[in-house]
């Protein structure tokens, strides 16, 4: 109840004041009275009853703040007042709100994708009962996946057999993602696709936009279930929103495919990062990746090719849920194990007993992005922290100087017997201000940063980027804490400030001058600025220093004048029979466009994250115990290495006479010649066998070439196995590579045009000269790079105009003082000096502080350098040359005005 | 009254004044105070009326203006129930307080 009467009171101040008033005058008069009474004069009485009861003023004040929603009030009233203040000026309200845009634009831009790659779960029901299978142990046979490490993938069967038997879970599916080609009213493309279980929506507990989605019935045997459900992204694009798609028939890499319905609208995938345009079920792979049909992956053990993820039972928690399995999953490994024939004893055991099926959280979902861009965000995350620091910083230097200037105001406030919360409320709350006027002015930033950052990060085109940059409910969250956490960060320095104020002093002062205090800070805080923006000029520095040692070493080939592009016959429908004579006329038709010089088709691309692996068998060597018998094994047509230009070092290239039923035969790198026969010309006609228990030697090393770069640009290939193109036993897609004597783009064209004339349906993928290639493939350390080098110039910039403002106020409050020395004869140099001594020592030391944390700091990121140390001289000595100057450009002004000061002009002014 | 005095003593004060005269105003709890202390204690006018509002608010006390002996305008403060009871617990941890301190200081 005395809740309503406070808030009543609230409406109804005026009254509650006047009241309050009158009662207190009553109390003085009737002591007064009382007063007289024992004889005192009126005046006397008037004085000793005034102090006896203390300042009305103040106990009125101390009356009416009594109602605890009177809080509200004055917040509600330090809130207009601080708008006014900002009002009143607006230069320093836009330096000030500016600055801070910068800070949490760029930092809510980079959580808006850290947010999304680590820390979001999957929008499905209860994502936190969801996890992911990973084992451990020995295997042989072949594997496949799009990304992480081998043991996170699984045989179809094996994940049947986990399905069915296990107690613990309920619900599994599995999940595996690749590209097809999506032809739809005669128009094909290609398209990526994620191939799932029949159950996969059920366990994810999705519901349809649109028609149905997959259920067990659609999971039964292989090529039995041709049936599509479409990402409903890609329905609205590519079908037009169109509720009339349901029931009809699209071709799939040639094959009819019935759509039955459209996914959720906020779902992409259980796979963290990627956007399949459409969902196809897992019986029918052979279609979807006909490359992998040679596998029989539906029924083989030893082929792992899927991810499994499950939804535990209710109440089951993982560590109990991986005991519970562990029985199911040894006893299935020894069955497998009667597969392997002559495998040694301890192979044996670790695949069986010693091997462990492990269950992890997968509430993110399972995601390579996050692998691969953790630390490069991390480490973006950090540098964005520490320049929101600085403007921090720079804006409470900012509010200091200024608070120094309402010194008188603030005095007076006091005299009048204002308390200091009062007054530390209203600038915590002019601070407030600030910070949310930055915010919002941020949060216009932060899509636009946001958009550039995703695209750099994942190297996407525009409309097909992996993650979103729209500012949602998180990342506006997390922006009004920053902006919070912010706000209170420098609005306590002016607080402090107050903290004991003289109060004659600022009072006796004609105008409100700065005192000592904010100097003081004020330089430590450019001290700390450059200290920072050292340390991030140093950082950025290593990334560019990595990314130049990228891209100018030596990829074993020659890249310039080198145009690519993938070619797919499969996915236009072209069976395996067509498949190598396709692709035999494609090169043909290339090679006679002008400008062009040669052509040569590789099933492993170079440069763009590829591997493909084989087992082989090497007569005449001895099997080690843990020796890896799968090699790089790209299959390649006759004059690939001529036209890479990658040097045949012996031997012969293969020539259209190595062809299906001629002698096998193979060409190996230096690296595998060295290693297994000492030299590129003891490998010449030594043999090779398909890896197997009893291994049949039938491939003829005909050649050995040079070693190159060939996954990335930062691992060597390691030993390597080409074998001829002709001899693959099932053809599929290849990248072609085509040396130009033009400029490669002015080629371009001319071959799109000459593919598109020979058949029409085939689709040319990703066309680009290697050059490009090249960029993409360092594109990490491109984007961190260029971010990191922003940052640094942000950095050093708001460090520039901390310095030049000190030195320039520094100079101001000394003219006088500059002006008597230099009437007594000192040298300008000696002014100049005493004007930038002491910053230049801390200059100095700043700098001796952020070369070491530099080189500390880099330490902690040591995995994304590449061919420079974390204590790189060349780079630590750059960065401090660049601060260098930066600083003595912001000092070189208030230098010569101190330098230029006119002694008898200074002196008058007085 | 001295200044560093516990807490809580001047809510007990006027409300026990309250009790003992009925509907009084500030001045007047003041003067009471005086007396009946001998002296002793004396209340700081400026922190009387913040107190007397404050419990006010929380419903222990019920005020209105009435002229008083002098003719003059004045706000008379009366007890409520609730204050009443407040009072109640007040002596009683007033008690127990002045129990324990003496207590203490006796002990040897």
């Amino acid at each position: 109840m005395p809740i309503f009467r406070r808030i009543a009171n609230l409406f109804s101040r005026l009254r509650l004041e006047r009241d309050t008033e009158a009662e207190l005058q009553s109390h003085i008069e009737m002591r007064m009275e009382d007063n007289m009474a024992a004889g005192m004069s009126e005046e006397e009485a008037r004085r000793d009853a005034l102090l006896r009861f203390g300042n009305p003023v103040v106990t009125k004040e101390r009356v009416t703040a009594m109602d605890v929603p009177l809080i509200l009030e004055s917040l509600w009233r330090d809130l207009r007042y601080g708008v006014r203040q900002l009002v009143r000026r607006p230069g320093f309200t836009a330096t000030a709100v500016l600055t801070l845009a910068l800070g949490i634009g760029a930092t809510s831009a980079i959580f808006t994708l850290f947010d999304q790659v680590l820390l979001r779960m999957l929008p499905v029901e209860r994502p936190k009962e969801l996890v992911r299978l990973e084992w451990r142990g020995s295997f042989s046979g072949s594997a496949s996946g799009f990304g992480g490490d081998v043991s996170n993938y699984f045989s179809y069967p094996m994940y049947k057999d986990l399905r069915e038997r296990n107690q613990v879970f309920s619900g599994m599916l599995a999940a595996m993602r690749t590209s097809i080609g999506v032809a739809w009213h005669g128009q094909a493309e290609e398209k990526d696709a994620e191939i799932v279980s029949g159950n996969y929506f059920q366990v994810l507990e999705l519901r349809p936009s649109l028609g149905r989605l997959f259920t067990s019935a659609d999971e039964t045997q292989k090529n039995a279930n041709a049936v599509v459900v479409l990402s409903y992204n890609y329905w609205r694009t590519r079908f037009t929103a169109s509720r009339d798609v349901i029931g009809q028939t699209l071709l799939i890499n040639g094959h009819p495919f019935t759509i039955i319905g459209v996914a959720p609208e906020n779902f992409q995938s259980a796979i963290g990062g990627y956007r399949p345009g459409l969902f196809v079920p897992v019986t029918m792979s052979d279609i979807a990746m006909p490359w992998r049909a040679s596998s029989n992956s539906l029924e083989n053990h030893l082929s792992i090719w899927i991810t499994v993820v499950a939804r535990l039972k209710p109440g089951m928690s993982i560590a109990r849920a991986e005991a519970g399995l562990a029985p199911l999953w040894h006893s299935l490994r020894a069955q497998e194990l009667t597969l392997y024939k002559s495998a040694s004893q301890s192979f044996k055991e670790r695949y069986a007993e010693k091997s462990r099926l492990m269950v992890k959280d997968d509430s993110l979902g399972f995601s390579p992005n996050r692998i691969d861009l953790k630390m490069p965000l991390m480490i973006l995350m950090s540098m964005a922290g520490l320049l929101t620091a600085m403007c921090a910083l720079n804006v409470a230097t900012l509010l200091l100087l200024r608070a120094a200037a309402r010194a008188r105001e603030m005095s007076m406030r006091y005299a009048l017997g204002a308390k200091l919360a009062r007054i530390a409320a209203q600038l915590l709350v002019e601070g407030g201000l600030l910070g949310i006027c930055g915010a919002v002015s941020g949060l216009v930033l932060t899509p636009l940063v946001a958009r550039i950052l995703v695209r750099l990060m994942t190297n996407s085109e525009p409309g097909s980027e992996p993650y979103s940059a729209a500012v949602d409910i998180r990342v506006l969250l997390f922006t009004l804490a920053l902006s919070l956490v912010v706000s209170l960060l420098f609005s306590i320095a002016p607080v402090l400030h107050f903290l004991r104020p003289n109060l004659a002093n600022a009072l006796r002062q004609s105008t409100g001058t700065a005192t000592k205090g904010p100097q003081i800070f004020r330089k430590i805080a450019v001290g700390v600025q450059i200290a920072l923006s050292v340390l991030l000029l140093g950082g950025a520095g290593l990334f560019v220093r990595t990314l130049n040692h990228l891209r100018q070493q030596n990829v074993g080939f020659d890249t310039k004048h080198l145009v690519t592009f993938g070619l797919n016959p499969t996915e236009s429908g072209y069976d395996e029979a067509h498949t190598s004579p396709i692709v035999t006329t494609a090169l043909d038709t290339i090679r006679k466009v002008p400008g062009v010089e040669m052509a040569a088709a590789t099933t492993d691309p170079e440069l763009a994250g590829d591997q493909e692996w084989n087992g082989y068998a090497i007569q005449g060597h001895k099997h080690v115990e843990g020796e890896r018998t799968d090699f790089e094994n790209p299959w390649i047509t006759p004059g690939y290495f001529a036209t890479l230009k990658q040097p045949l070092l012996a031997g012969r290239d293969f020539t259209l006479l190595d062809a299906n039923g001629a002698p096998k035969v193979a060409i190996v790198n230096l690296a595998f010649a060295k290693r297994f026969y000492g030299s590129a010309q003891n490998a010449l006609g030594r043999m090779l066998g398909a890896a197997d228990d009893h291994p049949h030697f039938d491939i003829t090393i005909v050649g050995v070439v040079g070693d190159i770069k060939h996954q990335n640009l930062r691992e060597d290939m390691g030993p390597a196995v080409y074998t001829p193109y002709f001899q693959k036993g099932h053809p599929a897609g290849v990248q072609i590579y085509i040396r130009t004597t033009l400029e490669p783009e002015k080629v371009e064209a001319s071959i799109r045009q000459a593919i598109h004339n020979l058949d029409s349906t085939l689709v040319v993928g990703d066309m680009r000269t290697m050059d490009v290639q090249v960029d993409i493939s360092a594109f990490t350390e491109r984007a961190l790079a260029m971010l990191a080098i922003s940052f640094a110039v942000l950095a050093m910039m708001l460090a520039a105009v901390g310095l030049y403002g000190v030195l320039a106020y520094s100079t101001q409050s000394r003219t006088r003082e500059i002006g008597v020395r230099l009437a007594l004869g000192a040298q300008r140099r000696t002014v100049i000096l005493l004007v930038v001594r002491e910053m230049a020592w801390i200059t100095v030391l700043a700098i001796l502080i952020a070369v070491p944390s530099t080189a500390a700091l880099a330490r902690l990121f040591r995995s994304q350098l590449y061919g420079v140390t974390t204590f790189d001289p060349v780079t630590l000595a750059s960065a401090v040359a660049l601060a260098g100057v930066m600083l003595v450009l912001a000092a070189a002004l208030p230098a010569r005005r101190a330098a230029s000061v006119n002694p008898v002009e200074a002196l008058r002014n007085e | 009254m001295a200044k560093n005095d516990l807490q809580g003593s001047l809510d007990l004060l006027v409300l026990k004044t309250l009790s003992q005269t009925g509907p009084l105003h500030g001045y007047g709890i003041v003067l009471h105070i005086e007396r009946a202390s001998d002296a002793l204690l004396n209340v700081e006018e400026g922190s009387l009326y913040p107190a007397l509002h404050r419990m006010e608010q929380s419903g222990w006390l019920r005020s209105e203006w009435a002229t008083t002996e002098t003719g003059r305008k004045a706000k008379y403060y009366k007890l409520t129930p609730s204050g009443r009871k407040q009072l109640e617990e007040a002596e009683k941890s007033f008690e127990q307080l002045v129990r324990g301190v003496r207590a203490v200081l006796r002990y040897v």
